[in-house]
């Protein structure tokens, strides 16, 4: 579990970008998990997108006229992973696993923050991707939920999930195995917390 | 089970209920209008080509003087000749409840086993007997004529004889009576005999063998056999050759439907801008959205895929709605065409293409309409589009907009700056309702120019009132005179006719039609001139034509000669004069001319000219006059006002002009939907803004005045446009009606009525448009307003 910090303007949400293939690189090469994503054209780099990386974003953006288990399939529809018929199972498991079940056939708008993020958490996870990516993850929670999906994010990365988080959220690097500090553009410090 | 995406699509469309209901109108508002016309074209085709198929119209008519059995034994014979015919067509006067009319009678020695020209009983009996008359149904209505009514029927100066109505029957081959003005009724060549006529037959109707025969074909068949009676001694008079296969009135129906049809395909067009208009708003709401799922890995072919079919069910939702009722629609105004054509339309369907065709366009209307916006919103990149703010800051209006000049007061030029926020919108809007403005403008303007045409022609080319035909021909200046001299006639002019066909440069014939004789100095008539002159006392061999029959014949030119056949014999004559008059052919000579031509010096036809007055002091003078007429011993046939005659013209014109102006009142609705999804998408988008008025201290009242008074400000921006665009319209539909109907003048700038008319009508529906809009504009809560996103 890598985390990015750095106070706003450093660049934090433009590296996640590049590394998601929101943003493209002006120079250099991106590569990621042994795909240079910057030679990829928009049709291939969205096909590899929905395959290889989960996105969280501080909004939670869930799509809110879909219940929370149909966007946790929507992504599993798009880049048609596995067969259909599995899909809803897949789902309930993944809702399951973050504790939000029982919310699965409700619609976001009757969901708590906490409880959105842990549906987008789901659907991040939906096309079981080599790397989650989380943009402010906790933002827009009050401490004692940001505190609870810090610690969600930190049992995915020990169960073999590579996590990659933007956060201003200092409490973030307690959990991280590797945090980098970003300030205007440029890396700074890249360090190993003792506990990894 | 559906994927989630396509649960996304149904959810969104459900969650914009307003939004989804006003596309679904407006794609269908588009499809009832094109749709109905299509249907109603279709239809009509199909009644009446069918239906005229199933009659086996004659291929050509060849009037020849005593037809016997023998004649028609040789052109039988004719290898060419399928089947022929004889009949004998008689004009008499016929007197139904006390009024005399125009009768056209139709004798055959067997009219129930003719094959040509079939005719279908419609009710009481078939065939006629001896004595008896049967209806056709299209004159019924007008003449008040039922079944069981005795009428009294008289030929010229022959007996007067009472028959009984004993039945009515359909020929779809005859041009309506109501339209003709003239009964139509069949008898049997012995009930001629009691009217005084001979029983001989004068007519024979053929068809040929070859079904596709070309016009000119059947000509030189029927010329043929017009050679071999002429050979056997019998006297041909015309040979009449119609088009193959088609009605009477079915280029007038077609170019009718045409121009109609050209407008419902406006309407179609401005429906589309509408679909434009809303989906790419819709798109601009979903613009976040787009972001995120691509986010999630959807390609730019998937988002585009869920919006294009977004698009597609809201045009199959449409279809759906639209096709049934544009099928009621175009069946119940096909079936007012086809009766007023005397056709049957039991057992006729609308032909199922068209509904193929408006489902085929109802669904990638919206597709189509869709397409660029998708294009553009699904193409737009992951960052851009998650970073989307909505209203584009710049856009603020024109630079004199943003000075305050005037002294307008500030949420005044709220609104008036508001209205150009979003200018690409408001442009596609305001254009939606000033092309429905145009058409209105200038369909008020066709109206007003019918009015002024018939008033041209029935106060300055007929100056007369009334025209009267008498039971016996006389001297013509005996008869003027004999009328003249009653009391309350101002004029009285006696004119005489004869009946003539173009024989053209191989030899054959062209259709009849009729040469009216006029004293050359008439002050009765006065046909507007379009090249050479009028008649001169002068003239020995001279001829004044119409436009009409210049048109059906190119062979005659201004100033060439031409070749008539009357009765029975070639006449050469010279081409003087092009008037404007009358949409069939006619031709006009000198009263001397026309009796040498005819061989008949008498006459029977006066026309009169009565004091100033209304409508009903002429009306009693004409029945004063006949009384005073027949007291003298000059029996009148049949006395037509000309008032009258002008009542009806008028309607019948007049019924084109307001069939458009419906169709403008769908376009206007469409550019009124137009007017509320803008309104309400303005409102929409600027929640937070209208929070903030609130927040600071802003009424219901200025909120709702502030919505208004933008969409009052697009629909008179809509309003002025409208004008210079109804210019070209005005051309437009007054060239179409011409064509169709009758020479209207153009008029190019539109009344003060029309320009008031719209000004109301826009007023109201920029007021109407933007009520609810305005209304949930106040219901906006301060604090929601300020948390919108």
């Amino acid at each position: 579990m890598t985390v990015v910090i750095g106070q706003s303007g450093s660049g934090k949400s433009t590296l996640l970008g590049l590394i998601a293939g929101i943003d493209r690189p002006t120079r250099g090469e991106i590569v990621v998990g042994g795909t240079p994503i910057h030679s990829l054209d928009e049709r291939r780099l969205s096909a590899w997108r929905g395959r290889s990386v989960g996105i969280v974003f501080q909004f939670f953006q869930l799509l809110p006229t879909l219940t929370a288990a149909e966007n946790v399939m929507l992504p599993m529809d798009f880049c048609d992973t596995g067969p259909a018929a599995g899909r809803p199972e897949r789902a309930r498991a993944l809702l399951a696993k973050l504790g939000v079940l029982d919310q699965a056939d409700k619609l976001p708008g009757t969901l708590s923050g906490g409880q959105q993020q842990r549906v987008a958490i789901a659907r991040a996870l939906a096309n079981d991707p080599t790397v989650l990516l989380a943009d402010e993850p906790t933002g827009n929670l009050d401490s004692r939920t940001a505190g609870a999906i810090i610690d969600l994010f930190r049992s995915l990365a020990e169960e073999g999930q590579t996590v990659v988080m933007v956060t201003h959220d200092r409490g973030a690097l307690r959990s991280a195995s590797r945090a980098i500090t970003l300030a205007d553009g440029r890396v700074v410090a890249d360090e190993r917390p003792a506990h990894a | 089970m559906l994927s989630p995406r396509w649960r996304k699509v149904g959810r969104d469309l459900w969650l914009h209920q307003g939004r989804t209901a006003l596309v679904v109108l407006a794609i269908a508002i588009g499809i009832v209008g094109a749709g109905s016309i299509l249907d109603t074209w279709a239809f009509i085709r199909r009644v009446t080509r069918e239906g005229y198929l199933a009659t086996n119209p004659p291929s050509a008519t060849i009037r020849i003087s005593g037809v016997d059995q023998a004649l028609l034994e040789r052109i039988r014979a004719h290898p060419e000749i399928a089947a022929a015919e004889a009949r004998r067509t008689v004009t008499a006067a016929i007197r139904v409840q006390g009024t005399w009319r125009t009768a056209l009678l139709f004798a055959g020695e067997d009219l129930a086993a003719s094959r040509i020209g079939l005719i279908s009983a419609e009710g009481g009996e078939w065939p006629p007997r001896d004595g008896t008359l049967v209806v056709e149904r299209s004159s019924v209505e007008f003449a008040g004529i039922a079944v069981g009514d005795a009428v009294t029927i008289q030929r010229n100066d022959g007996p007067a004889i009472a028959v009984p109505v004993v039945g009515i029957a359909r020929d779809a081959g005859l041009a309506p009576g109501w339209m003709e003005h003239v009964v139509y009724g069949f008898v049997t060549p012995a009930t001629l005999k009691s009217l005084g006529l001979s029983a001989d037959l004068d007519r024979v109707l053929v068809t040929v063998r070859d079904r596709d025969a070309s016009r000119e074909a059947v000509r030189r068949v029927a010329f043929e056999i017009k050679a071999q009676a002429e050979a056997a001694g019998y006297r041909v008079d015309d040979v009449e050759v119609p088009e193959p296969g088609s009605h009477v009135h079915a280029a007038q129906i077609d170019s009718l439907l045409y121009t109609k049809g050209g407008f419902a395909l406006l309407t179609l067009f401005l429906s589309g801008f509408l679909v434009v208009n809303l989906i790419a708003a819709m798109l601009t709401g979903q613009v976040r959205e787009i972001g995120v799922m691509k986010a999630l890995g959807a390609s730019s072919s998937q988002v585009a895929g869920m919006y294009l079919g977004l698009a597609l069910m809201l045009g199959l939702v449409a279809s759906v709605v639209a096709i049934p009722t544009a099928a009621i629609i175009g069946r119940w105004y096909g079936q007012f065409i086809a009766d007023l054509l005397n056709f049957d339309t039991a057992g006729f369907a609308i032909p199922r293409w068209t509904h193929v065709v408006q489902l085929g366009v109802g669904v990638l209307l919206p597709v189509a309409a869709a397409a660029v916006p998708v294009w553009r919103g699904s193409r737009m990149s992951v960052a851009a589009a998650l970073h989307d703010v909505g209203i584009m800051p710049s856009a603020v209006g024109p630079g004199w907009l943003m000075r305050r000049a005037g002294g307008l007061s500030r949420p005044l030029l709220l609104s008036l700056r508001n209205a150009f926020r979003r200018r690409g919108r408001m442009v596609l809007t305001m254009l939606t309702l000033a092309t429905g403005g145009a058409v209105f403008v200038g369909a008020l303007n066709l109206r007003a120019s019918i009015r002024d045409s018939v008033s041209i022609l029935y106060g300055d080319v007929l100056r007369y009132d009334l025209s009267l035909r008498f039971a016996e021909p006389r001297a013509a200046d005996s008869l003027e005179a004999a009328v003249a001299s009653r009391s309350g006639v101002v004029r009285a002019e006696a004119w005489n006719g004869v009946r003539a066909a173009i024989t053209q440069a191989d030899g054959t014939l062209g259709n009849g039609f009729v040469i009216t004789g006029h004293p050359p100095a008439t002050s009765m008539v006065a046909y507007p001139l379009v090249a050479g002159r009028w008649l001169r006392a002068d003239d020995h061999d001279a001829l004044v034509v119409n436009t009409a029959l210049m048109d059906d014949d190119p062979g005659v030119t201004l100033g060439g000669t031409v070749t008539l056949l009357i009765a029975g014999r070639p006449v050469r004559l010279t081409v003087v004069g092009v008037v404007r008059a009358m949409p069939q052919p006619a031709g006009f000579a000198t009263r001397e001319l026309v009796a040498r031509l005819g061989g008949e010096q008498r006459v029977r036809t006066v026309a009169v000219a009565l004091p100033a007055g209304s409508a009903a002091s002429k009306a009693a003078a004409t029945r004063h006059l006949r009384g005073e007429l027949d007291e003298a011993g000059f029996s009148v046939a049949s006395a037509q006002l000309l008032s009258e005659a002008r009542l009806a013209t008028e309607d019948h014109l007049l019924m084109v002009a307001d069939f458009l102006l419906v169709m403008t009142v769908l376009m206007i609705a469409v550019g009124g939907l137009g007017l509320a999804s803008t309104t309400s998408l303005a409102v929409l988008e600027r929640t937070r803004e209208i929070g903030v008025l609130r927040a600071i201290g802003a009424r219901h009242r200025s909120i709702l005045a502030i919505v208004q008074i933008e969409a009052l400000l697009i629909g008179l921006l809509s309003w002025a446009v409208a004008i210079p665009l109804s210019m070209p319209m005005s051309v437009i539909l007054a060239r179409a009606f011409g064509r169709t109907m009758i020479p209207v003048p153009i008029r190019l700038f539109p009344g003060v009525p029309a320009i008031g008319g719209w000004l109301v009508v826009v007023v109201v529906a920029s007021l109407a448009a933007s009520a609810w809009p305005a209304w949930r504009a106040t219901r906006v809560p301060t604090a929601a307003a300020l948390g919108y996103e």
